[in-house]
């Protein structure tokens, strides 16, 4: 205990040396704090606009279609029954759904052609599950008929205006050629890469013509009262498949995001960076401090062993006095984290000042960015702060504790 | 029985291919209650030879028996310490009081480490102490509100207050003034007579050397002259 307090009064030796070595410590914390959020709120951003504008929360679909679904296959598509969809909507609880079309095609502007993905949906059906309509651009949603919507980024590469005719080419169930000649209603500006370079939507009973496969569709799409229901909904209603040999299965947002949610786990990599900064910063911070505490005490040292301490004890007072400033250095580094992160979270960063207007790099996210709060980030990096210090001053102290209690009393 | 008994010591520093001797092999005994003082002049090895009694450094060879059962050269550094925590005392030239403790604090700190004693009793021991080191009213004022003197006086303290069998002092008037060196070691004096304890000094000051009761001369690592009684031939 007298080891514990003795410690504690050296903080006070050299005031500015303790306070200059904490700010090194509660600067790096700040900037993991801030990077932390920001990663937090990206990912919330990202998740909402893939669910928003993509996804959904739960999708039905043919299992064999799911093990396929990336080349958008024209087979092992669902033949829309009313009486099963009723089924699942009293399972779900929700009038909130919708079905897509998706298929291959290429859209052409007299000279050039260009691979997309092509969305069958019904514009009003479909409003109750995603909020495209939100960021038409130019022109309008189309209701019905020879009407499609592209994205900015595509209409800009194949010099699309509103009004302009479109073709499509693509393949029908049989593999035979076919063309939709359909005028373009709207531009949209969606905050996803994807949806504005790569999607037409052209209405379903069109799609569905064209491609020759009857009232059948890709999917159904539903929105929940609470996205982390869905994984409990899917369950459920797998099960209900399951029990009636149904080839239907159920996949909740967090399948449906699987690329994304590797893409966000790799953007953890940036905290793991920071994690780095902040040892570096905070370990040169406190070796530095220790090493010219340990010189400058070295009569007291010298003393203390003169006295009976042992090299452990010595060790003690300095260990104890390091995590005295990692201590101060995280109080700190919190404070101003949560001050960074408030006005993070209030206000925002503007992403397009920072892509310039350029790409997201495939990642769904708008142009402002809001912090996010995770109180766990807090009370982890508060406590790595200090054990931080602890472990940098442990080999300094005992560089100091192993003195020549001799040379170190008689060093001058 | 003697306190202590050096027998053959020696010791040599290695400074890169040449060896120094510094101790070329002493043998004595120092009775309990002894108020001893090691002159010398510089480099002659007394503080050399209170480090080796201190047990802060090692001799070359012949060992040290402590109250005629313990050999010093066989303990571990561990136990060491440990029989430096409950045996020894030091004072040395630079006081090496902690700044930021006060007087009450720095002398504590020696019992606080043994840890044998109740808070009230470790508080009444301090305070006598520094009662009986002429610092009572002193108690709260950290090293730097202290003169020279009052602060080796707190280091007396220090090295007292768990009273020690055998305390070790090294030039313990070097920076202190006529007056008060006469103060301190009256202070020493007093405490030899009053608990007990038994000093070793260093010194090469004849001021210091009036106060001993045991004079022994060391010149290049030899004891040179040995002497005891009240009236001693201080050398000037």
């Amino acid at each position: 205990m007298f080891l514990t307090k003795l410690a504690i009064k050296n903080l006070t030796r050299h005031k500015r040396r303790t306070i200059i070595t904490a700010l090194v410590i509660s600067f790096g914390i700040f900037i993991f704090l801030v990077s932390d959020s920001l990663m937090v709120g990206m990912r919330d951003l990202t998740l909402n606009n893939s669910i928003n504008l993509q996804t959904g929360h739960l999708q039905v679909m043919n299992e064999e279609y799911w093990n396929e679904k990336e080349e958008l296959p024209m087979d092992n598509l669902i033949d829309q029954n009313p009486v099963i969809l009723e089924q699942i909507n009293n399972i779900i609880n929700t009038d909130n759904y919708t079905s897509r079309l998706q298929f291959s095609a290429s859209i052409n502007n007299g000279r050039e052609e260009f691979p997309i993905n092509a969305i069958g949906i019904n514009p009003e059906r479909d409003k109750k599950v995603f909020n495209l309509e939100e960021y038409i651009l130019e022109g309008d949603m189309f209701t019905e008929g020879q009407n499609v919507v592209i994205g900015k980024g595509l209409a800009n590469l194949m010099g699309f205006s509103v009004g302009d005719y479109v073709t499509l080419l693509f393949r029908t169930k049989e593999g035979t050629f076919n063309t939709i000649d359909a005028q373009l209603t709207g531009i949209l500006d969606a905050p996803h890469p994807e949806i504005n370079e790569f999607h037409v939507y052209l209405p379903l009973d069109l799609a569905q013509d064209s491609l020759n496969i009857g009232n059948k569709v890709s999917k159904y799409l539903f929105r929940l009262d609470n996205r982390d229901n869905s994984i409990e909904i899917s369950n459920k209603l797998n099960t209900f498949f399951n029990d009636r040999g149904s080839s239907l299965q159920a996949y909740n947002w967090e399948q449906l995001s699987q690329e994304l949610l590797a893409m966000i786990q790799q953007g953890n990599i940036e905290n793991l960076v920071m994690l780095l900064i902040i040892i570096i910063l905070a370990t040169v911070g406190v070796i530095n401090t220790v090493i010219l505490s340990a010189l400058e005490r070295l009569e007291e040292i010298g003393m203390m062993k003169a006295l009976g301490l042992k090299v452990r004890e010595i060790v003690y007072v300095f260990v104890i006095e390091s995590a005295g400033i990692g201590f101060i250095g995280s109080v700190f580094g919190v404070l101003l984290g949560g001050i960074g992160v408030y006005l993070m979270s209030t206000f925002g960063i503007s992403i397009s000042t920072m892509t310039e207007g350029q790409t997201t790099f495939g990642i769904p996210i708008a142009d402002k960015i809001y912090g996010g709060w995770e109180i766990n980030t807090f009370i982890f990096i508060f406590f790595f702060g200090i054990i931080i210090s602890i472990l940098a001053s442990i080999l300094p102290a005992m560089w100091g504790a192993k003195k020549d209690p001799v040379k170190a009393i008689y060093h001058k | 029985m003697a306190l202590l008994k050096l027998d053959d010591i020696k010791k040599v520093y290695h400074q890169g291919k040449i060896d120094v001797p510094a101790i070329r092999g002493i043998s004595l005994e120092i009775e309990k209650g002894e108020f001893t003082t090691i002159f010398g002049p510089s480099g002659s090895g007394k503080t050399t030879l209170l480090n080796i009694i201190g047990c802060l450094d090692k001799p070359s060879s012949g060992d040290i028996t402590y109250d005629g059962q313990k050999k010093l050269s066989e303990l571990s550094k561990n136990e060491l310490s440990d029989f430096r925590r409950y045996n020894l005392g030091f004072i040395f030239q630079g006081h090496n009081l902690i700044p930021v403790l006060t007087a009450f604090e720095n002398v504590e700190f020696a019992i606080r480490i043994i840890d044998e004693n109740t808070k009230k009793e470790r508080r009444k021991k301090v305070l006598d102490i520094l009662e009986s080191v002429g610092l009572k009213g002193l108690e709260n004022r950290k090293p730097n509100e202290l003169s020279g003197g009052q602060k080796q006086r707190v280091a007396i303290a220090r090295a007292l207050v768990k009273n020690p069998k055998l305390v070790l002092a090294d030039e313990p008037t070097a920076n202190l003034d006529s007056e008060t060196s006469e103060e301190v070691l009256d202070i020493m004096l007093k405490m030899n007579e009053k608990l007990g304890t038994t000093f070793i000094f260093s010194t090469h000051d004849p001021q210091v050397m009036k106060y001993a009761r045991r004079l022994i001369e060391i010149r290049d690592g030899k004891v040179t002259h040995d002497e005891q009684g009240e009236d001693l031939d201080v050398p000037h």
